[in-house]
């Protein structure tokens, strides 16, 4: 089946839907298809007609643009995937953009054109994505509480009932497109069940095209796309959606369910009927819609997990150590110099100070990897422990630590004032003016920095035994410790002076930091 | 640079500290220098004959100390041959070059038709951890050359260099389709001088 999606061309750039939740057809289950139903799908390469021949399942594996594992729901929503302006990706899609002029709109309708006689396997599996796309959004109230109006753009996927906002609207940019795996990070879910759709008045937004989504929870969201066509498409699947979940599952059935997540045993067992039914309507073996069953239940259970923001709200998941922002770790600690770089200090200058290459050395990446899960996951942290006897190991991790801090030791706001004051001539102007800004970082920067260079400084008296010269640290340590916040421009020469810069500061560490 | 085209690129690969620049130094200028400076990255540019016409050796010197997965790719994509340097004493230094193999392997597809050296440094050295045989165990895995060399005692450094062009003489043989005929016959010239010199 691979070979049928690769030649359709678009494959290795579907959108960022969370795709590993969609079952695979087999063949088996695609001979279910009744041929005239693939007609109001409608998108197909040219010279294909939308009215696909008579295919058995044999075959059924390479026709243009329509199988493959997962692949089913890719090449149905092409059309609304690429419409005019739902993904910034220009000519890159030209065979789905070409056919979206006319299908815009369609695939929102279908739902109601689909009689209720469809059998299940076809209609669960168009229904399950319903619409994706991008679009404005802001949530204005949480369970009954205003908030302030925050608008960002977000690509957005309504399937199976949840609409869902994902994370990071940078991702979705052409970009993203090529790598749809890393954009599904949803970041709200939104369950449409017993939810109201409406067109927002001028008293809500100053926007356009605003459509206002208010849930059972008491939560509402606007949406706004600055394309009325696109947002009425929207629209429709919406109220279409909202209508099929109040239709198919009345709210007096669950009253229990009250949570963000809704009733997933009760959507699942639904679904289950209604497989097991059209399954015997087919007369199919008991045996397909059985793995069909796992397999819904499943994508059910994967769609309704809860979002990271929800888990993080809840205490669930603990912010960890390596990749958190200073700041926030530091608050965490109530201190300003994070736990784990004083103890990797301290353990270097206890164990290490006069080995050969010291931070030039690299460590075994696996286990410096093990000691970074240990210290995120672990409150005790033992350095002296036989696991973390080389001392490269303990100087890779705090080198690591440094260098996946979201903003680095020296932040992006003052990488290009460092990068100034380094380039001016005068000595004693530079002196002071490196010194001044490096009193201006915040606290946590600041104390975390005079710890570091006090402890580099210390590194570089041993230079007779380690070999680690001012010269040789600053290289290690430059890249680590600052960057600029785009990569873009010259790497090479701002490598230079972010060496310099380091350099500067260890030279001139107790002018610096007169305190210490 | 009416040479561009012609540049022959060789980059060189290994851990933090096994020796990279010293054998390229060792190679390009003849020297040691006993100094222990981390590279960022350096490249030197040296004129060979080939083919009867005269093209450019250029050989990038690679960081060890950071992770700059972007520049490894890029220098990786670009280079026509490598050399994949670790130390003899130290086993860590052999095992960080297979993440670098690995890529090498991914970016460039078909690994036999790509001169690869595998070299121990520091042969000269007492404390060793590797011997030989552990080298050229791994050398026919990765189905690439293997020698051991010291940079500080010039000791082979010549010798790879020419191993690693003759290569690629080797392979371009069966490759003749390509049309590439002045990477046949690849000798390093033995002038040390510029483009002017000729």
């Amino acid at each position: 089946m691979r070979p049928g999606a690769a030649r359709h061309g678009s494959a290795g750039q579907r959108p960022p839907t969370p795709e590993t939740d969609y079952p695979d057809l087999s063949p088996d289950e695609l001979e279910g298809y009744p041929e005239e139903d693939y007609s109001p799908v409608g998108s197909y390469e040219a010279g294909a007609s939308p009215y696909l021949p008579s295919r058995r399942s044999g075959e059924l594996g390479s026709p243009p643009g329509w199988y493959g594992p997962g692949h089913a729901e890719g090449a149905i929503f092409y059309p609304e995937y690429y419409a005019a302006d739902t993904v910034p990706a220009p000519g890159r899609h030209d065979r789905a953009s070409s056919s979206s002029s006319q299908d815009s709109g369609l695939f929102a309708a279908w739902p109601n054109s689909t009689p209720p006689a469809v059998p299940g396997h076809k209609e669960e599996k168009f229904k399950s994505l319903e619409k994706a796309g991008v679009l404005n959004r802001t949530k204005t109230v949480d369970r009954g509480k205003r908030l302030r109006k925050n608008w960002s753009s977000s690509w957005t996927v309504l399937e199976g009932g949840i609409l869902t906002f994902f994370k990071d609207s940078k991702h979705s940019s052409a970009g993203a497109l090529r790598h749809p795996a890393t954009l599904t990070t949803p970041e709200h879910t939104v369950e449409l069940r017993g939810a109201t759709v409406a067109w927002a008045g001028k008293d809500k937004s100053s926007k356009k095209n605003v459509l206002e989504l208010k849930t059972r929870e008491g939560s509402e969201f606007l949406i706004q796309h600055d394309s009325e066509q696109i947002i009425v498409t929207w629209q429709k699947a919406i109220v279409d959606s909202i209508g099929r979940l109040g239709a198919d599952f009345p709210l007096e059935d669950d009253v229990e369910n009250g949570a963000e997540f809704g009733s997933r045993e009760k959507l699942g067992a639904g679904e289950e009927k209604r497989t097991a039914a059209s399954g015997q309507a087919m007369g199919s073996a008991g045996s397909e819609s059985d793995s069909s069953k796992v397999r819904n239940k499943l994508r059910k259970f994967l769609q309704r997990r809860p979002t990271l923001q929800s888990l993080r709200e809840r205490g669930y998941i603990k912010d960890q150590v390596f990749g958190c922002s200073l700041q926030v770790l530091c608050e965490r600690e109530r201190s300003t110099v994070p736990r784990f770089v004083q103890q990797c200090i301290q353990t270097v200058e206890r164990r290490g100070l006069d080995i050969d290459g010291l931070y030039r050395v690299s460590g075994n990446l696996a286990t410096i990897q093990k000691l970074r899960y240990k210290v995120d996951h672990d409150e005790h942290l033992d350095l002296d422990d036989g696991r973390w006897e080389d001392i490269h190991v303990v100087t890779g991790a705090l080198k690591l630590f440094f260098r996946e801090l979201p903003e680095p030791l020296f932040p992006f706001a003052h990488f290009d004032k460092f990068i100034a004051a380094i380039k001016m001539q005068d000595p004693m102007r530079r002196g002071r003016c490196v010194r001044d800004l490096v009193y201006s970082l915040p606290p946590a920067n600041h104390d975390t920095m005079e710890v570091l260079f006090r402890h580099l400084c210390r590194v570089i008296e041993y230079k007779e035994e380690n070999r680690m010269s001012v010269q040789s640290v600053a290289i290690v340590f430059g890249p680590t410790l600052l960057r600029p916040a785009s990569e873009e421009g010259n790497m090479a020469m701002h490598m230079v002076f972010q060496n310099q810069i380091v350099e500067h500061i260890l030279n001139q560490y107790s002018y610096i930091f007169p305190d210490s | 640079m009416p040479e561009q085209s012609n540049d022959y690129r060789v980059v060189v690969f290994g851990a933090a500290g096994v020796g990279k620049s010293s054998l390229v130094l060792r190679f390009v200028r003849g020297t040691f220098r006993e100094a222990y400076i981390p590279t960022i990255e350096d490249t030197y540019r040296q004129v060979i004959s080939c083919d009867k016409s005269i093209c450019t050796l250029q050989i990038t010197d690679t960081t060890g100390s950071h992770q700059f997965p972007a520049m490894q790719r890029l220098a990786i994509s670009k280079g026509h041959a490598f050399i994949l340097v670790y130390s003899v004493t130290s086993r860590q230094s052999m095992e960080e070059l297979q993440p670098i193999y690995e890529q090498i392997c991914q970016i460039k597809g078909a690994i036999q038709k790509i001169p690869i050296m595998l070299v121990g440094n520091k042969s000269d050295e007492s404390q060793r951890e590797l011997d030989a045989r552990e080298g050229e165990a791994l050398a026919s895995k990765w189905k690439c050359s293997f020698m051991e060399t010291s940079a500080k005692m010039n000791y082979n450094v010549q010798e790879l260099f020419q191993e690693l062009l003759n290569l690629e003489k080797r392979r371009t043989v069966s490759l003749q389709v390509d049309g590439k005929k002045s990477k046949q016959q690849k000798k390093k010239d033995k002038l040390k001088g510029k483009c002017s010199v000729m």
